[in-house]
Protein backbone atom coordinates (compact mmCIF):
# COMPACT_ATOMS: atom_id res chain seq x y z
CA UNK A 1 0.00 0.00 0.00
CA UNK A 2 2.86 2.34 0.94
CA UNK A 3 4.70 1.40 -2.24
CA UNK A 4 1.60 2.10 -4.33
CA UNK A 5 1.26 5.55 -2.73
CA UNK A 6 4.95 6.21 -3.33
CA UNK A 7 4.55 5.30 -7.01
CA UNK A 8 1.52 7.58 -7.36
CA UNK A 9 3.45 10.38 -5.62
CA UNK A 10 6.43 9.78 -7.94
CA UNK A 11 4.17 9.93 -11.01
CA UNK A 12 2.57 13.15 -9.80
CA UNK A 13 6.00 14.64 -9.06
CA UNK A 14 7.23 13.45 -12.46
CA UNK A 15 4.30 15.12 -14.22
CA UNK A 16 4.96 18.38 -12.35
CA UNK A 17 8.68 18.23 -13.16
CA UNK A 18 7.89 17.61 -16.84
CA UNK A 19 5.55 20.60 -16.89
CA UNK A 20 8.09 22.83 -15.17
CA UNK A 21 11.11 21.40 -17.00
CA UNK A 22 11.96 24.50 -19.10
CA UNK A 23 12.05 26.65 -15.96
CA UNK A 24 13.92 24.01 -13.89
CA UNK A 25 16.62 23.59 -16.56
CA UNK A 26 16.86 27.37 -16.98
CA UNK A 27 17.26 27.80 -13.20
CA UNK A 28 19.77 24.92 -12.96
CA UNK A 29 21.94 26.31 -15.76
CA UNK A 30 21.84 29.76 -14.20
CA UNK A 31 22.63 28.29 -10.77
CA UNK A 32 25.46 25.95 -11.74
CA UNK A 33 27.05 28.16 -14.34
CA UNK A 34 27.78 31.84 -14.29
CA UNK A 35 24.74 33.88 -15.34
CA UNK A 36 26.80 35.73 -17.89
CA UNK A 37 27.77 32.52 -19.63
CA UNK A 38 24.21 31.25 -20.10
CA UNK A 39 24.29 29.15 -23.24
CA UNK A 40 20.92 29.12 -25.02
CA UNK A 41 22.04 26.37 -27.42
CA UNK A 42 23.03 24.16 -24.50
CA UNK A 43 19.70 24.93 -22.77
CA UNK A 44 17.78 23.64 -25.82
CA UNK A 45 20.06 20.60 -26.15
CA UNK A 46 19.47 19.76 -22.48
CA UNK A 47 15.71 20.00 -22.97
CA UNK A 48 15.96 17.74 -26.03
CA UNK A 49 17.52 15.05 -23.84
CA UNK A 50 15.54 15.63 -20.66
CA UNK A 51 12.02 15.68 -22.17
CA UNK A 52 12.27 12.19 -23.76
CA UNK A 53 13.92 10.94 -20.53
CA UNK A 54 11.02 12.36 -18.52
CA UNK A 55 8.36 10.75 -20.69
CA UNK A 56 10.21 7.42 -20.70
CA UNK A 57 10.61 7.67 -16.92
CA UNK A 58 6.85 8.19 -16.63
CA UNK A 59 6.43 5.07 -18.76
CA UNK A 60 8.58 3.10 -16.30
CA UNK A 61 6.53 4.38 -13.35
CA UNK A 62 3.25 3.62 -15.14
CA UNK A 63 4.32 0.02 -15.87
CA UNK A 64 5.62 -0.43 -12.31
CA UNK A 65 2.28 0.84 -10.94
CA UNK A 66 0.39 -1.60 -13.17
CA UNK A 67 2.60 -4.50 -11.98
CA UNK A 68 2.07 -3.51 -8.37
CA UNK A 69 -1.71 -3.30 -8.89
CA UNK A 70 -1.70 -6.90 -10.18
CA UNK A 71 0.52 -8.01 -7.29
CA UNK A 72 -1.93 -6.42 -4.84
CA UNK A 73 -4.78 -8.33 -6.55
CA UNK A 74 -2.89 -11.60 -5.75
CA UNK A 75 -2.06 -12.15 -9.43
CA UNK A 76 1.72 -11.64 -9.53
CA UNK A 77 2.70 -14.45 -11.90
CA UNK A 78 0.81 -13.60 -15.08
CA UNK A 79 1.87 -12.97 -18.68
CA UNK A 80 0.91 -9.29 -18.44
CA UNK A 81 3.47 -8.68 -15.67
CA UNK A 82 6.19 -10.41 -17.71
CA UNK A 83 5.33 -8.13 -20.64
CA UNK A 84 5.47 -5.05 -18.43
CA UNK A 85 8.90 -6.02 -16.98
CA UNK A 86 10.14 -6.41 -20.55
CA UNK A 87 8.66 -3.01 -21.48
CA UNK A 88 10.58 -1.45 -18.57
CA UNK A 89 13.76 -3.21 -19.73
CA UNK A 90 13.26 -1.82 -23.26
CA UNK A 91 12.59 1.68 -21.91
CA UNK A 92 15.84 1.46 -19.92
CA UNK A 93 17.66 0.32 -23.08
CA UNK A 94 16.26 3.35 -24.97
CA UNK A 95 17.35 5.62 -22.10
CA UNK A 96 20.80 4.00 -22.21
CA UNK A 97 21.05 4.80 -25.95
CA UNK A 98 19.77 8.34 -25.31
CA UNK A 99 22.45 8.99 -22.70
CA UNK A 100 25.10 7.32 -24.89
CA UNK A 101 24.31 10.06 -27.42
CA UNK A 102 24.12 12.57 -24.57
CA UNK A 103 27.79 11.96 -23.74
CA UNK A 104 28.69 13.89 -26.91
CA UNK A 105 26.20 16.73 -26.42
CA UNK A 106 25.86 17.30 -22.66
CA UNK A 107 28.81 18.42 -20.61
CA UNK A 108 27.97 16.72 -17.34
CA UNK A 109 29.82 14.12 -15.34
CA UNK A 110 26.52 12.35 -14.65
CA UNK A 111 25.65 11.61 -18.28
CA UNK A 112 28.13 8.69 -18.67
CA UNK A 113 27.06 7.45 -15.24
CA UNK A 114 23.39 7.49 -16.34
CA UNK A 115 24.40 5.65 -19.52
CA UNK A 116 26.03 2.89 -17.44
CA UNK A 117 23.19 2.77 -14.88
CA UNK A 118 20.44 2.49 -17.52
CA UNK A 119 22.48 -0.04 -19.50
CA UNK A 120 22.98 -2.25 -16.45
CA UNK A 121 19.34 -1.84 -15.43
CA UNK A 122 18.18 -2.83 -18.93
CA UNK A 123 20.37 -5.95 -18.84
CA UNK A 124 19.28 -6.87 -15.33
CA UNK A 125 15.59 -6.38 -16.13
CA UNK A 126 15.93 -8.44 -19.31
CA UNK A 127 17.33 -11.32 -17.25
CA UNK A 128 14.66 -10.74 -14.60
CA UNK A 129 11.96 -10.76 -17.32
CA UNK A 130 13.18 -14.15 -18.59
CA UNK A 131 13.23 -15.47 -15.02
CA UNK A 132 9.71 -14.13 -14.44
CA UNK A 133 8.54 -15.71 -17.71
CA UNK A 134 9.81 -19.12 -16.54
CA UNK A 135 8.08 -18.62 -13.18
CA UNK A 136 4.79 -17.92 -14.99
CA UNK A 137 5.26 -21.05 -17.12
CA UNK A 138 5.95 -23.18 -14.05
CA UNK A 139 2.96 -21.70 -12.26
CA UNK A 140 0.68 -22.42 -15.24
CA UNK A 141 1.97 -26.00 -15.36
CA UNK A 142 1.39 -26.35 -11.65
CA UNK A 143 -2.12 -24.89 -11.96
CA UNK A 144 -2.95 -27.57 -14.55
CA UNK A 145 -1.58 -30.38 -12.40
CA UNK A 146 -4.66 -31.98 -10.93
CA UNK B 1 -0.49 -34.33 -26.03
CA UNK B 2 -0.36 -38.08 -26.74
CA UNK B 3 -2.06 -38.96 -23.43
CA UNK B 4 -5.85 -39.07 -23.78
CA UNK B 5 -8.08 -38.93 -20.71
CA UNK B 6 -11.04 -41.28 -21.11
CA UNK B 7 -12.66 -40.44 -17.82
CA UNK B 8 -16.05 -39.71 -19.34
CA UNK B 9 -16.25 -43.28 -20.68
CA UNK B 10 -15.65 -44.77 -17.22
CA UNK B 11 -18.02 -42.24 -15.66
CA UNK B 12 -20.75 -43.28 -18.10
CA UNK B 13 -20.07 -46.97 -17.38
CA UNK B 14 -20.33 -46.37 -13.65
CA UNK B 15 -23.29 -43.98 -14.15
CA UNK B 16 -21.61 -41.32 -12.06
CA UNK B 17 -21.82 -37.57 -12.62
CA UNK B 18 -19.11 -34.91 -12.30
CA UNK B 19 -20.58 -33.48 -9.09
CA UNK B 20 -20.71 -36.85 -7.40
CA UNK B 21 -17.24 -37.80 -8.59
CA UNK B 22 -15.74 -34.51 -7.39
CA UNK B 23 -17.20 -35.17 -3.93
CA UNK B 24 -15.88 -38.75 -3.91
CA UNK B 25 -12.42 -37.78 -5.14
CA UNK B 26 -12.16 -34.62 -3.06
CA UNK B 27 -11.16 -32.22 -5.85
CA UNK B 28 -13.08 -29.23 -7.12
CA UNK B 29 -15.55 -29.47 -9.98
CA UNK B 30 -13.43 -27.00 -11.96
CA UNK B 31 -10.30 -29.15 -11.64
CA UNK B 32 -12.22 -32.31 -12.49
CA UNK B 33 -13.58 -30.60 -15.63
CA UNK B 34 -10.02 -29.59 -16.62
CA UNK B 35 -8.96 -33.23 -16.21
CA UNK B 36 -12.00 -34.64 -18.05
CA UNK B 37 -11.62 -32.25 -20.99
CA UNK B 38 -7.94 -33.12 -21.45
CA UNK B 39 -6.74 -29.63 -20.50
CA UNK B 40 -4.62 -30.88 -17.56
CA UNK B 41 -0.85 -30.95 -18.00
CA UNK B 42 -0.21 -33.54 -15.27
CA UNK B 43 -2.01 -35.69 -12.76
CA UNK B 44 -0.86 -36.48 -9.23
CA UNK B 45 -0.69 -40.14 -8.18
CA UNK B 46 -2.90 -39.25 -5.20
CA UNK B 47 -5.60 -37.88 -7.57
CA UNK B 48 -5.28 -40.89 -9.86
CA UNK B 49 -5.56 -43.17 -6.83
CA UNK B 50 -8.72 -41.39 -5.65
CA UNK B 51 -10.31 -41.47 -9.12
CA UNK B 52 -9.52 -45.16 -9.61
CA UNK B 53 -10.96 -45.87 -6.17
CA UNK B 54 -14.12 -43.87 -6.89
CA UNK B 55 -14.65 -45.38 -10.35
CA UNK B 56 -13.40 -48.84 -9.36
CA UNK B 57 -11.06 -49.05 -12.33
CA UNK B 58 -7.39 -49.19 -13.33
CA UNK B 59 -5.32 -46.14 -14.41
CA UNK B 60 -5.22 -47.65 -17.91
CA UNK B 61 -9.02 -47.45 -18.06
CA UNK B 62 -8.97 -43.67 -17.82
CA UNK B 63 -5.62 -42.85 -19.44
CA UNK B 64 -4.65 -43.87 -22.95
CA UNK B 65 -1.46 -43.31 -24.91
CA UNK B 66 -1.94 -42.37 -28.58
CA UNK B 67 1.24 -41.72 -30.52
CA UNK B 68 1.18 -38.43 -32.43
CA UNK B 69 4.14 -39.43 -34.64
CA UNK B 70 3.06 -39.80 -38.30
CA UNK B 71 4.01 -43.26 -39.54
Amino acid sequence: MLLQRLLIAAMAAGALILLALPWIVYWALRYYELPASFDRQYYITSLCFLYPSGFLGMGILYNAAKILAKVNCDEPFIEENVRRVKYIARICAVLCCLYAAGIFFMRSFFVPILFIVFGLTALFLSVFGELFKKAVEYKNDNDFTI
Amino acid sequence: MPIIVNMDVMMAKRKIGLNELSELVGITLANLSILKNGKAKAIRFSTLDAICKALDCQPGDILEYVSDDPL
